[in-house]
């Protein structure tokens, strides 16, 4: 915003005029304000239970805006100081500048004159006369020059007075400013600049999570947390392919950490709290607990639920309808669970096998599922484990494991381990792993070799 | 409600300052960036835009308070003026009731 030299100066007295005005008539409508909110807050003669209510706002809003007062009557006065000295300013540079432009052109005509008289006097040869004629042109044509360059410059500290003016004045007017800012508490620190930053970022991020669009997002992430968890299901019954090895179970728990962290998300913004706690010490520990596996089970139904469905509807279909039909249509329904669960034993059962960088939650899961069978062997649902010496005893039992899980009787935690129990005598039914899962279970390896098939 | 006093006056009055001075703070980043080009200033121009800008976080925080505040006035003298039309339209329908009889 430097001032072209010997031009216009810049700046608007007229536009600043206004604004000071201004400043000034806010510094007044918040000294009227406070005292208004004053007597709000005094209740001396305005009685009421919602005025009792909004005194005692009145009274903060009051404390802050009277320190902002202090910021409008400041720069208003400081701007009114300035206003009149710019336009002083502006007019004698304006003069100044005028008057240099003319000078200017004079000064190139005098200058021409010159030359033309010096010529003059190289050209007149012998010829007193005309010698003495010359020179006296010349002389002339020098003193015209000579008095316009004097008149530039002083034209020329005219202008620069008339900046300088201007300068020392907007000096003057920003201090006044800084002093008055700087003296009412009202300065944003750091602290209070990252707060709002926070604030802001918080905002954004809940209007996000609330939105329609995270919703879908979260959708789908649903749906492909359950159609991997199905894959994972079908592969985890294939021999001879290592679910671990493929590193699906990673994938599949972070996936499932992943979901349970978004809803957990979604339900804080929507302020779901109870539920938000509860899906967070399940996200928690999924994340730094090495426990994907508590994730992966607590998602069991949601993972079964279109798988089940789709089983049922298979077996009412004809397609499986046989003798076993029903037993088989409640199998499909509990063994889906059950056989996430079973994803959770056979990563247990091969931890060991596994080398470095084997994730925790890989480690956690057998252990798991060890705790959950130990659980049962002792408990009123023994008879899961007793099924497991008898594979094809099982069906027997499973209805009356559906008759008990959807009674509602077992926890989240129990639940899981039916699951994993079931789900293991899942897998010895399909002939694999037998002596894994004898081991995750405790149980004398391979103790029922031939046992089921007699 | 045994104590009912109000100035309803006051508080349109009030209400009205405190939204021209929410209006205020809320255009005070335009308002002074028009102000500090008109300075033709370089120094004077960064003091006035500092003068909306360097609290920026607390006076969002106070126009948060004056605007709830303010709203607050509002809807009280809303409210008693309704109230008090209504009561008058009772007074009158009972008057005009007792009249007739």
């Amino acid at each position: 915003m430097a001032d072209a030299e010997y031009g216009l100066l810049a700046g608007e007295p007229d536009v600043i005029d206004s604004h000071a005005t201004h400043f000034s008539e806010m510094a007044d409508k918040i000294d009227a304000a406070v005292r208004a909110l004053r007597k709000l807050q005094s209740l001396d003669h305005m009685r009421g239970q919602a005025i009792r209510k909004l005194s005692s706002t009145a009274g903060k809003v009051a404390d802050d805006i009277i320190r902002a007062k202090g910021r409008y009557t400041a720069t208003g006065a400081a701007l009114a100081g300035y206003s009149p000295r710019l336009r002083q300013a502006k007019t004698d540079a304006q003069r100044a500048s005028a008057q240099l432009d003319e000078l200017n052109g004079q000064l190139g005509t005098a200058r021409r004159s010159q030359t033309d008289a010096a010529d003059a006097v190289l050209t007149a040869g012998d010829d007193p006369t005309a010698t003495q004629q010359a020179q006296r042109q010349k002389a002339a044509a020098d003193a015209h020059l000579a008095g316009l360059s004097s008149d530039v410059a002083t034209w020329q500290k005219l202008w620069h007075d008339a900046a300088q003016s201007k300068n020392d004045a907007g000096d003057a007017a920003a201090d006044q400013v800084h002093d008055a800012d700087s003296s009412d508490s009202l300065t944003d620190g750091w602290k209070d600049k990252i707060a709002a930053a926070w604030h802001s970022v918080t905002t954004h991020v809940t209007a996000f999570l609330k939105s329609d669009l995270f919703d879908h997002l979260l959708s789908a992430l649903d749906i492909a947390t359950q159609v991997l968890g199905v894959i994972a299901l079908v592969i985890a019954f294939i021999p001879g392919i290592d679910l671990a090895d493929l590193g699906i179970g990673p994938v599949l728990a972070g996936l499932t950490a992943l979901d349970t962290a978004g809803h957990l998300a979604q339900d804080a913004a929507r302020g779901d709290g109870k539920k938000a706690v509860f899906d967070g010490v399940v996200g928690a520990i999924s994340i730094f607990g090495g426990g994907a596996v508590k994730v992966l089970a607590k998602n069991a139904a949601r993972v079964a639920e279109p798988v089940a469905s789709a089983a049922t509807k298979a077996a009412e279909s004809g397609a499986l309808r046989s003798g076993l039909s029903d037993v088989m249509a409640d199998a499909g329904r509990f063994g889906v669970a059950s056989r996430v669960g079973t994803v959770a034993a056979k990563i247990g059962a091969r931890a060991t096998k596994l080398k470095s960088g084997v994730k925790p939650f890989v480690n956690t899961a057998g252990k798991i599922a060890e705790d959950g069978v130990d659980e049962l062997k002792g408990g009123p649902y023994s008879w899961v484990i007793e099924g497991f010496k008898d594979p094809y005893a099982i069906l027997g039992t499973t209805k009356e494991t559906m008759k008990v899980l959807n009674s509602g009787a077992l926890g989240t935690g129990k639940m899981v381990s039916l699951s994993l129990a079931q789900g293991v005598v899942s897998a010895v039914r399909l002939n694999e792993e037998r002596a894994q899962v004898a081991k995750v279970l405790g149980l004398p390896e391979d103790p029922f070799a031939r046992g089921g098939e007699e | 409600m045994s104590d009912l006093l109000l100035d309803l006056g006051e508080l349109q009055q009030l209400s009205a300052e405190l939204a021209a001075i929410a209006r205020d703070f809320s255009g005070s980043d335009a308002l002074s960036g028009t102000v500090a080009e008109a300075t033709g200033h370089d120094r004077l121009s960064g003091r006035v835009n500092e003068f909306a800008s360097n609290w920026a976080v607390h006076r969002t925080q106070m126009l948060h308070d004056i605007e709830t505040l303010q709203q607050y006035l509002q809807d009280l003298t809303d409210g008693f003026t309704k109230l008090d039309g209504q009561l008058a339209q009772a007074l009158q329908s009972d008057g005009s009731a007792a009249a007739a009889s």
